[in-house]
């Protein structure tokens, strides 16, 4: 694996609500190579966002607590102030939200905003940015990018919109972009034709993506690389064909077991994760995912595991201290 | 034999104003005791459609028809008592809930207001539907913003099933929920109609949550059907070319990576302004010069099987049982 381009050490988000402190994200540490598709996948609630939008500050606030190390090209991101930030944003790391007509501005033509992140982060003139803007519109996938360029958001459809964002967050060739969710809100036709451009842009551009998404069949399409999410912690984490079809840990497991599947055996019932996520601010001592785990044992309830190596392939990490007993009892 | 329909439509159609024909000439039979998914991508009219099949939208033309009575001309107590028996369930567990009120009040309320039930009853009723959705009788005193997704969705089904319905329509059910509550609630709606032979509409995006769920399956484009099959014949083979591509554009969890994908390229076009010929042929990757012209009519290819389209695909006659 070539070196991180982002390496993220003891991440932890933490909310102030009128309820206590509430540890979205939990101390989390993840790598992302260069070049490399990383998928972040969890339920609602996971923490998967927040750690996402902690990455580049997005959600820094009087009532957020970030702490830990975000190192991009020799920097730590934490520590940085919010100038530094700006500067960051857009031309190292862009990110690409779920909703794009929120993201753009509506008084604005498409065009024009692409320019403008442009010119933000370098020095071009408004034409040759203008042009860019244009080329880069193409390059998305957009027809006629020299009409559609003067249209204003409202006038595209969902799809054209997200590819506007992607233009946008290309616009300065950012080693990193973060797509959070980025084609939950497309019809599935439509979100096919963005996997295959963001899978196009990674590969032709070398751009590492982390992919930050709820659905198992988008991961298995385009991820390389892919870390599972529970309670604001990393559960699993490994190759794409180690997690999704080696799983180690239980959550893993019974999450790819309760997806209704077009293809594949048919179920006579699906196999369904008993009881509800934890989002509270109340956690237990030991593994959150205790509480709806079929194998567990006494040593859950004692401390959080940690993610290590444990009975998975090569690089596969796992949080589950059961290890070599829950794969008998699991086999059973 | 045919069995008679439960539901049957007939040439419905329901207009948005002059330009937009948000659901053109649909004809759909519901038989008793069997859950039809209907599946489309939105905007194609999916939701107008089961919306209008219980008068919550009031169609612009067509039939209705329940047990073989129209229903579209019914006014008064006899709309009220035969909407009793045809409830629906909402995609959004958190809006369709009134959040001032006591759950059990929530479920009780379809009971009082269409089968005029005391309120003694009501409350037994709803205590005992709280019991059978999973959630236990003492949900009934507290409020909805104390539950999670997955739990008022439940409290939705229940307050649909007040009423004792033979046909309820269920509108992306479980979109808004994670995949792991997904699975619960998909359960609890087999248990259901299988335990209470229920008759459902089941209307979704997803055709993983659809072949779990349906005994056929109903496709719809621009406002119309374009294909009625089998579950097991679609999914072993879908007739027309948009239900091939829509199938063919699922993310499939499977080992091999990216299996030979059908992308179909642009966007469904404007419903106010839909292509002559057959409104998918701006998108077919087999549309022929016929296509472009001649509007396909929903036609018999197979026992069972109807599709809307000039060329069908080849399909396996016997879907493989799995």
């Amino acid at each position: 694996m070539s070196p991180p381009v982002l390496s993220v050490r003891d991440l932890r988000v933490e909310f102030e609500l009128p309820a206590g402190l509430l540890p979205a994200v939990g101390g989390v540490d993840l790598d992302l190579a260069a070049g490399e598709l990383l998928a972040l996948v969890g339920e609602s609630g996971s923490g998967k966002s927040a750690l996402a939008m902690s990455l580049v500050g997005l959600n820094r606030g009087p009532r957020t607590r970030i702490s830990g190390v975000v190192e991009l090209g020799g920097q730590d991101l934490v520590a940085a102030d919010e100038a530094r930030l700006r500067r960051v944003r857009g031309k190292d790391v862009a990110v690409v939200f779920q909703d794009a007509l929120a993201a753009l501005n509506p008084t604005q033509r498409v065009g024009t905003q692409v320019a403008e992140m442009i010119r933000t982060h370098q020095r071009v003139g408004r034409r040759q940015a203008w042009q860019r803007s244009v080329a880069l519109l193409r390059e998305v996938g957009i027809a006629n990018p020299e009409q559609r360029a003067r249209s204003y958001p409202h006038q595209l459809s969902g799809g054209m919109r997200q590819r506007v964002m992607i233009a946008i967050g290309l616009a300065n060739e950012p080693a990193v972009l973060i797509a959070d969710e980025p084609t939950t809100a497309l019809d599935v036709t439509i979100q096919a034709q963005v996997l295959r451009l963001l899978k196009r842009l990674q590969t032709e551009h070398g751009t590492a993506v982390m992919l930050i998404t709820h659905d198992l069949g988008v991961v298995a399409e385009v991820a390389d690389r892919v870390a599972v999410m529970y309670a604001g912690r990393i559960v699993e984490q490994g190759s794409r064909d180690q997690v999704l079809f080696a799983p180690q840990h239980p959550y893993t497991r019974a999450l790819l077991n309760s997806v209704p599947r077009v293809d594949g055996p048919l179920h006579k019932r699906l196999p369904a994760i008993a009881g509800s996520p934890l989002t509270g601010v109340l956690r237990p001592p030991g593994c959150a995912f205790a509480p709806r785990c079929a194998f567990t044992h006494e040593a859950c309830a004692v401390s959080p595991p940690a993610l290590a190596h444990r009975y998975g392939g090569p690089g596969q990490l796992d949080a589950c201290v059961l290890g070599a007993d829950r794969a008998e009892v699991s086999v059973a | 034999m045919k069995p008679v329909p439960l539901m049957q439509v007939e040439g419905l159609r329901v207009d948005f104003g002059h330009r937009v024909r948000a659901v053109r000439d649909v004809d759909l039979e519901v038989y008793e005791g069997e859950t039809l998914g209907l599946v489309g991508e939105s905007g194609c009219g999916k939701s107008t459609l089961g919306k209008a099949m219980l008068r919550v939208i009031e169609p612009s033309a067509g039939a209705i028809r329940y047990l073989g009575l129209d229903i579209t001309g019914l006014r008064g107590a006899v709309l009220r008592r035969t909407r009793a028996e045809l409830q629906m369930v909402f995609q959004d567990p958190f809006g369709s809930l009134n959040p001032r009120r006591k759950v059990a009040d929530i479920v009780a309320e379809p009971l009082l207001r269409a089968r005029r039930a005391d309120r003694a009853t009501a409350r037994r009723t709803a205590d005992e539907l709280l019991d059978l959705v999973g959630l236990g009788r003492s949900a009934g005193e507290r409020r909805p913003h104390e539950f999670s997704g997955g739990q008022r969705q439940r409290i939705g089904i229940a307050r649909a099933l007040a009423p004792s319905p033979r046909f309820v329509v269920a509108d992306e059910p479980v979109s808004a929920l994670d995949v792991s509550i997904q699975a619960q609630i998909i359960n609890l709606l087999a248990d259901l109609t299988r335990d209470r032979g229920l008759t459902m509409l089941f209307i979704s995006h997803d055709l993983g949550v659809v072949r779990h769920v349906a005994d056929r399956v109903a496709v719809m484009y621009l406002g119309r059907i374009i294909e009625v099959a089998a579950r097991d014949a679609f999914f072993a083979g879908p007739a027309h070319p948009y239900s091939e591509a829509l199938l063919s554009s699922v993310p499939a969890l499977s080992p091999q990576p990216a299996r030979e994908r059908i992308v179909v390229e642009g966007e469904p076009p404007d419903p106010a302004d839909p292509p002559p010929g057959c409104a998918y042929h701006t998108r077919c990757r087999y549309a022929a010069e016929r296509c472009r012209t001649e509007e396909p009519t929903l036609r018999d290819i197979a026992p069972g099987r109807q599709v809307r389209c000039h060329f069908p695909l080849p399909t396996v006659q016997e879907g493989p049982s799995s």
